[in-house]
């Protein structure tokens, strides 16, 4: 019984925790730009995730040791440090952008401006990731972020015509009023979106954390190849949300406000308290594994104490990294930047930087040392493989794209 | 090679900042693009102001979205009023700019209406947004079919 | 490559380099940087040290980013000509998919950062010493 209640919580956090700032308003601008046609890079980005989780869970739980730990000693120190300083600018990028994403989100339920709650949610942030502990902050707002079902129920009501939408699905490419080259460079955007580099490493650091061992791969399995889906499914759904209510109107989303409207409209204000909340909660979440993972990385490569499994004072050089890193966060906003904008570029260099994230885990995964007799089987490399791939074409087509068509103008 | 790339990172973002001096095609793409940026605006105005009429959105939260479509209307007027019309386009651009301007004071009375939470004010500016959305859509028309 | 610890044999190059070193009550101290090498009498390479730190991490990176890091490194230590933090192999009490020591390390080039950082900054902020479960 207790096993099926930490399994189900697993799940549940899973869904909940899946969505963050740039699936938020990525699936947003989609659906009210390009309806449903780029609803095919949702599910492949959410099979990539599942894939390569999956293999740094199953390394976590086995070695007891995070992959990133495990990179600069499979693949030496140069190699290493390229991962980390790619790893780290990018996830620098998305941490500041969720802070902006609760800033945004707090602003939209008070009114009160989005720079005034800026350090505010900064300083919380980092009093939670200070104080609270790890599993608390995971199941916190993992089950809070099941808000988010609010957009799959406010899709349901707005009564849509199910075979349009599926017809849009099936038929990928661009509608009349885009072309190629924004379609290309979305679904780029949607692909680093959905297959966020922070994700793996904090997933495997989360592991270690938990203190996983080989009995925990079911639930961890469990997690990865149910939740994730799921989760997966409420991106979906706010892509939906915005196809059926902002695109007939010719509406582009470009700021938070927008992407809550179609729930406002579906479910009045019920609805849309469920949605903020749904923000705050995904927003917020995702800014303490970003803020985590930033500190995962540096203090893995050099070997330091890391996690908060251990008093701050034992692992003192992790706790300033994060510090510094939401020092830095906060006052790259506070420079007035529009934090929808640093999203999207996050979500841009996340998928330039995949392939150097990726390939280690990918190397660790498949030895004999660390795993024993868990090493990839078939699928699992056949997978791995295609999606490295993926994930290169991705890497290199971004940066030209966003050159060519202005960041998606 | 690094260098290289460099280079061409700070080109591209850069090259987003700066309106360049265009071709007569090209200002009549702009005026169009202003015009529907103007239009996703005006229309996530109309959409929030019948929300607030219905009871169906709070507020704060309709403040923060109204608001948030009169700074970006000042600053698509502002973008394109920046740009240098190629001769023969003054027209395009006069009508174009009024439009603007008209649909920015459309948005101001909204976003002072739902502040205030004054039920009338709201409904005269809702018939004002939906007017100037209107007129956006026949502009709009007019530069999609060709030089008149 | 090769050296010798408590009877067994290992290729250090593979089994030491980049290492996670751990103290005796399981925390983390440092990736091993690199090795200090003794030449014995009988001509062969015995490893007597493990070596911390970046002023023996920069060399290994190469390039301009190595001699970068080294003249950093040696600008910021106190010393005229500093010394890399230093276990001595004796230390080690045994070697798995980490370095396990056998004594906690005394060398200040070692956790000389981590020291520093805990004192006067992390460990004067109210809940340092919180117990974490």
């Amino acid at each position: 019984m207790k096993k099926l209640f930490a399994v189900a919580l697993g799940v549940l956090t899973a869904i909940g925790g899946f969505v963050d700032i740039g699936d938020l308003v990525t699936n947003a601008v989609v659906g009210s730009r390009f309806g449903m046609s780029l609803a095919w890079v949702v599910v492949v980005g959410v099979l990539g995730i599942c894939v390569f989780a999956e293999m740094s869970g199953r390394v976590a739980a086995v070695s007891g040791r995070a992959t990133f730990d495990l990179v600069r000693e499979r693949l030496g120190p140069r190699v290493g440090l390229a991962n980390l300083f790619a790893s780290m600018a990018v996830t620098l990028l998305t941490f500041t952008a969720e802070i902006g994403g609760v800033a945004l989100a707090l602003e939209l339920a008070t009114s009160v401006n989005e720079l005034l709650w800026v350090p505010v949610a900064g300083v919380a942030i980092w009093l939670v990731l200070w104080r609270v502990r790890f599993s608390e902050v995971e199941n916190i707002f993992g089950l809070m972020g099941l808000a988010l079902i609010v957009f799959a129920v406010a899709v349901w009501q707005l009564g849509p015509d199910w075979g349009d939408l599926w017809a849009q699905a099936s038929s990928p490419k661009p509608p009349a009023e885009e072309n190629w080259g924004t379609y290309s460079y979305y679904a780029v955007a949607l692909f680093g979106a959905a297959m966020t580099p922070y994700e793996v490493f904090f997933f495997s650091s989360g592991g270690v954390e938990e203190h996983w061992k080989t009995d925990d791969l079911a639930t961890m399995r469990s997690n990865v190849f149910v939740g994730f889906p799921l989760g997966g499914m409420l991106s979906l759904a706010i892509a939906a949300s915005t196809t059926l209510v902002l695109l007939p109107v010719g509406v582009q989303v470009d700021t938070l406000g927008q992407v809550a409207l179609p729930v406002a409209v579906a479910l009045g204000k019920i609805g849309l308290a469920v949605a903020l909340l749904g923000f705050f909660a995904a927003t917020f979440g995702a800014a303490c594994e970003t803020g985590l993972s930033v500190g995962y990385s540096l203090a893995q490569y050099f070997g330091w104490q890391w996690g908060k499994f251990v008093r701050p004072r034992q692992a003192a050089r992790f706790h300033l990294v994060l510090l510094l890193s939401t020092i830095l966060g906060i006052a790259v906003l506070l420079t007035t930047v529009d934090p929808i904008k640093v999203t999207e570029y996050s979500v841009v260099f996340s998928a330039v930087a995949l392939p150097l994230t990726y390939f280690p885990i990918l190397v660790v995964a498949n030895d004999p040392d660390y795993m024993g007799e868990h090493v990839n089987g078939r699928l699992a490399n056949g997978l791995g493989t295609v999606y490295l791939v993926l994930v290169l074409v991705a890497s290199m087509a971004a940066i030209p794209l966003m050159l060519v068509t202005k960041a998606g103008q | 090679m690094a260098r290289a790339v460099v280079v061409l990172a700070a080109v591209a973002i850069l090259g987003g900042c700066v309106t360049p001096v265009t071709g007569a095609g090209t200002y009549r793409a702009k005026a169009l693009s202003s015009v529907q940026a103007a239009i996703s605006e005006t229309e996530t105005t109309r959409i929030t102001l019948q929300g607030v009429e219905r009871g169906r959105i709070f507020g704060p939260t309709a403040d923060v979205i109204v608001t948030g479509n009169e700074t970006a209307l000042g600053s698509i007027a502002a973008t394109l009023g920046s740009v240098q019309p190629p001769a023969g386009n003054d027209r395009i651009r006069d009508e174009t700019s009024q439009l603007l301007s008209d649909a920015e004071d459309a948005v101001a009375a909204a976003r002072i209406a739902v502040r205030r939470s004054d039920a009338a004010g709201i409904r005269d500016a809702l018939t004002e947004v939906q007017k100037v959305t209107k007129q956006l859509e026949r502009a709009e028309q007019a530069l999609v079919s060709g030089p008149s | 490559m090769d050296g010798t610890v408590a009877g067994r044999r290992y290729d250090a190059a593979l089994n030491l380099l980049d290492r996670q070193i751990i103290d005796p009550d399981g925390g983390l101290v440092a990736n091993v940087d690199d090795l200090e090498l003794t030449e014995r009498d009988d001509g062969r390479l015995v490893v007597t040290a493990l070596l911390v730190g970046p002023g023996v991490l920069g060399p290994r990176l190469g390039g301009r980013l190595g001699h970068w890091t080294v003249a950093v490194w040696r600008r910021l230590c106190a010393e005229e000509n500093p010394k890399p933090g230093r276990i001595d192999a004796a230390d080690i009490s045994r070697i798995d998919s980490g370095v396990h020591l056998a004594a906690r390390p005394d060398d200040r080039g070692v956790d000389g950062l981590e020291r520093w950082v805990d004192e006067h900054l992390i460990g004067r902020i109210p809940g340092a010493t919180h117990e974490p479960e």
